[in-house]
């Protein structure tokens, strides 16, 4: 047992996981990270990262195998060849579903997790998100306030490196920003049109997490992104976060990290006498050999399904529906952002220009509905992204012969596309249980998703098609085409809420420091906290949040509560 | 695959782009995995159509024509291992159908036709396909020819010596001029 015993454990090497790791650490805690996958170190193991498309056998195509054994993965838009090694095999880790609410569920199980494939799209959350549950009566109100969050937002983005532009935009606040990806022409020119129309839409570069300016040590092997646009094969220069190029490095620095790969967590271990959990039971995924690891504290920071599936497989006299869970709500009000609706046209002219490079982020129309009160007919609101660009290589292009391919070669007209992405409210029906019969190969039970898109979301996604259109048509583009696709729940992979904070114990999970109601030394800190969902990337929130909780929970082993 | 599905994935691989031309350097030879595994879809007949119809589309300048780089040996490799049945069998139907509307508009098989002729063959056709609306067949041509141009310029002679090729273009920079012999560039 001694040899199995730590100051701390962290399930999952995650965006939050990561975090954990490296606060923990750096604060004096021997701290043991479990992850579920296989090791991949930074960055020997990112072995597609020099790829060209004729290195490829299908030049970068999915093959009919593979599309079977990843039929959910390679539905993601950044799955391919150079990245399928990043995206679970879903024959060996199923889920199930109700037939008429179909669910995506994209993981990634290895090092890092998903923060090695994320869209690195890096956003505060301001207070019209942490009021917008108590001012319409939806959900439970967050137990924080944008002032609470600040200064970990600052602490996280300085460490992170995220590039972006100062705005003033009172409900998207400005952060601690490395320079932005500079804008193109197109989107200059769409940019200036669109600001002299609205007085409260504004075109903007995106805000993420990568380094586009390192001064020489600045950010510890990390250096400055080359425009590649490669970062799903991992990213050699480190020039976009990940726990593998940034956090889990941190913590390794302190001599206090042990990272164990292919570490099932099964459940939390839990002390009735204490009232405390005293570790977790892990099965090597490839002995099944079962082990058991005691803490003073566990941080769940395994990606919120799988953080609320451990939970819920955690049964005792104590908590019989899930560790923590006396108020009945672990599980419950899943959240995803729904999408899939974009609009693109052609911006005439301007064919003197072009950029050097290929730039990995896109621009950003900031929420501009229900800013001041609600004026719609629906609840919250959405954002757009996107981007312009000259035409590539355009293969419908009219022609045949010498005259074609020599003008081919050439860049196209220049293209603007934006999509939206919004709020979804928290629901009751919107859940994670665990199946009652079906097992993996492992043994553990399945989990079962059952999530649906509401009337709001409905309603919103009206609204939403209209202004992808007049968008475009404000900025002057010409045959522009508006595209709605299926909203499916997971489809955003921001899947969040099953484990909320609150005030109230008997109807959330955790308190203001993702700290478990019942059990003190008890944190969830990945996006099972979240009693909204926002509209934009929750990642960095996440990231705010767990070290403001890691901070938290040293004050409170000081004080000896736990 | 969706063919709309299909024709999206292939404008994400031929990302966008541009610089002089590489100079032509006479042909490669090309070691691909492709080129060693044997012709499974097409019969001998189909591949020399198959060739002759993308060399017509693509055909051979200062840089490589479209069978220089295999372009008929990857497109049997995808049809044989990424595409579906459905799909596979619309092609090499639309590909028999293809012939046989030669033979009723020109009097001779495609194969047969000189290498002027071809070319106006093609042309009429890629004319008819931008302008007619054809809701009882697949427009095979333009399925085909996209399909060409989308293997041509993911090989490695395609990319390197007709667009500007730069994996590592260094730090971006959003805006700067473009020339009339501004190329596509094109990374990875």
């Amino acid at each position: 047992m001694k040899n199995n015993t730590y100051d701390a454990i962290v399930v999952g090497s995650g965006i939050t996981g990561g975090w954990a790791a490296k606060e923990l650490t750096e604060k004096g805690l021997k701290t043991l990270v479990l992850e579920r996958g296989r090791e991949v170190k930074h960055p020997e193991d990112y072995t597609n990262t020099f790829k060209a498309p004729w290195d490829y056998k299908y030049m970068g195509h999915v093959s009919l195998e593979d599309k079977k054994a990843y039929h959910v993965q390679s539905k993601k838009y950044n799955f391919n060849a150079g990245s399928k090694s990043f995206f679970v095999n879903d024959l060996e880790h199923p889920y199930v579903h109700p037939k008429d609410k179909p669910y995506r569920w994209f993981r990634g199980y290895q090092t890092g997790g998903r923060s090695l494939i994320w869209g690195r799209g890096a956003y505060r959350f301001s207070d019209l998100d942490f009021e917008a549950n108590l001012k319409d009566g939806t959900g439970v109100d967050w137990p924080i306030r944008y002032k609470d969050l600040a200064p970990w937002y600052d602490y996280v983005e300085s460490y992170i490196g995220v590039c972006g532009s100062v705005e003033n935009i009172s409900h998207f606040p400005d952060g601690r920003f490395l320079p932005p990806f500079e804008l193109n022409h197109a989107e200059k020119v769409i940019k200036k049109r669109l600001e002299s129309h609205y007085k409260d839409r504004w075109l903007i570069p995106n805000r993420a997490a990568h380094l586009t300016r390192a001064k020489p040590g600045q950010f510890k092997g990390r250096s400055q992104c080359m425009s590649r646009n490669m970062c799903h094969t991992g990213c050699p220069f480190g020039a976009y976060f990940s726990s593998n190029s940034t956090t889990l490095p941190a913590a390794r620095d302190t001599g206090r990290l042990t990272l164990q790969s292919n570490a099932i967590v099964i459940s939390a271990l839990y002390d009735h006498k204490n009232n405390r959990v005293s570790g977790v039971r892990v099965m090597d995924s490839i002995t099944q050999k079962e082990t058991e690891y005691f803490a003073r504290v566990v941080f769940l920071c395994a990606s919120t399904i799988a953080s609320t599936g451990i939970l819920l497989n955690s049964k005792s006299e104590s908590y019989p529906n899930g560790l923590g869970n006396s108020s009945g709500v672990l599980g419950h009000y899943l959240m995803d952002h729904h999408k899939d609706i974009s609009s693109s046209g052609v911006l005439e002219g301007y064919l003197d220009r072009i950029y050097r490079g290929y730039r990995p982020t896109s621009v950003a129309v900031p929420r501009f509905r229900n800013v001041n009160g609600n004026e719609m007919n629906f609840l919250r609101g959405y954002g757009f992204w996107g981007a312009a660009a000259r035409e590539g290589i355009h293969v419908g292009k009219p022609g045949v012969g010498a005259a074609f391919k020599e003008a081919l070669s050439y860049p196209g007209p220049w293209k603007m596309a934006l999509s939206a992405y919004g709020e979804c409210l928290p629901y009751y029906e919107n859940k994670v249980e665990l199946d009652p019969e079906l097992t993996d190969k492992w043994g553990l039970p399945l989990l079962k998703i059952t999530a649906e898109f509401g009337d709001n979301e409905m309603k919103m996604r009206r609204d939403m098609k209209e202004q992808a259109k007049e968008l475009l048509e404000v900025a002057g583009l010409q045959e522009i085409k508006v595209n709605e696709g299926a909203s499916i729940q997971g489809d955003a992979v921001h899947e969040m809420g099953t484990a909320r904070m609150g005030r109230d114990p008997k109807t959330s999970f955790l308190n203001a420091y993702n700290q478990s109601h019942d059990i003190p030394n008890l944190f969830v800190t990945d996006g099972s906290c979240m009693p909204s969902s926002g509209y934009m990337s929750p990642s960095l929130t996440y990231m705010a949040l767990t070290a403001r909780a890691c901070d938290y929970a040293i004050r409170q082993m000081k004080n000896n509560v736990f | 695959m969706e063919r709309r599905e299909a024709v999206i994935k292939i404008s994400w691989i031929v990302k966008s782009v541009y610089l002089a031309p590489a100079v032509f350097t006479g042909l490669m030879s090309c070691k691909s995995e492709a080129s060693h595994s044997n012709n499974k879809v097409f019969n001998d007949d189909q591949d020399k159509l198959v060739r002759a119809i993308a060399d017509t589309i693509i055909p051979r300048t200062e840089t490589p024509n479209a069978s220089d780089v295999e372009v008929n040996v990857y497109l049997d490799l995808l049809l044989q291992q990424v595409y579906d049945d459905v799909y596979k069998s619309r092609f090499l139907a639309g590909l028999h159908q293809f012939d046989l509307n030669c033979m009723d508009n020109t009097g001779n098989r495609f194969l047969e036709l000189n290498e002027g002729e071809k070319l106006n063959y093609l042309n009429r056709l890629d004319q008819e396909v931008y302008v007619q609306e054809r809701a009882d067949m697949e427009p095979f041509f333009l399925r085909f020819k996209e399909l060409v141009v989308s293997i041509y310029y993911s090989t490695e002679e395609g990319v390197k010596q007709n667009l500007d090729y730069v994996p590592i273009p260094g730090p971006y920079i959003g805006d700067v001029e473009a020339t009339v012999d501004t190329r596509i560039m094109k990374g990875n």
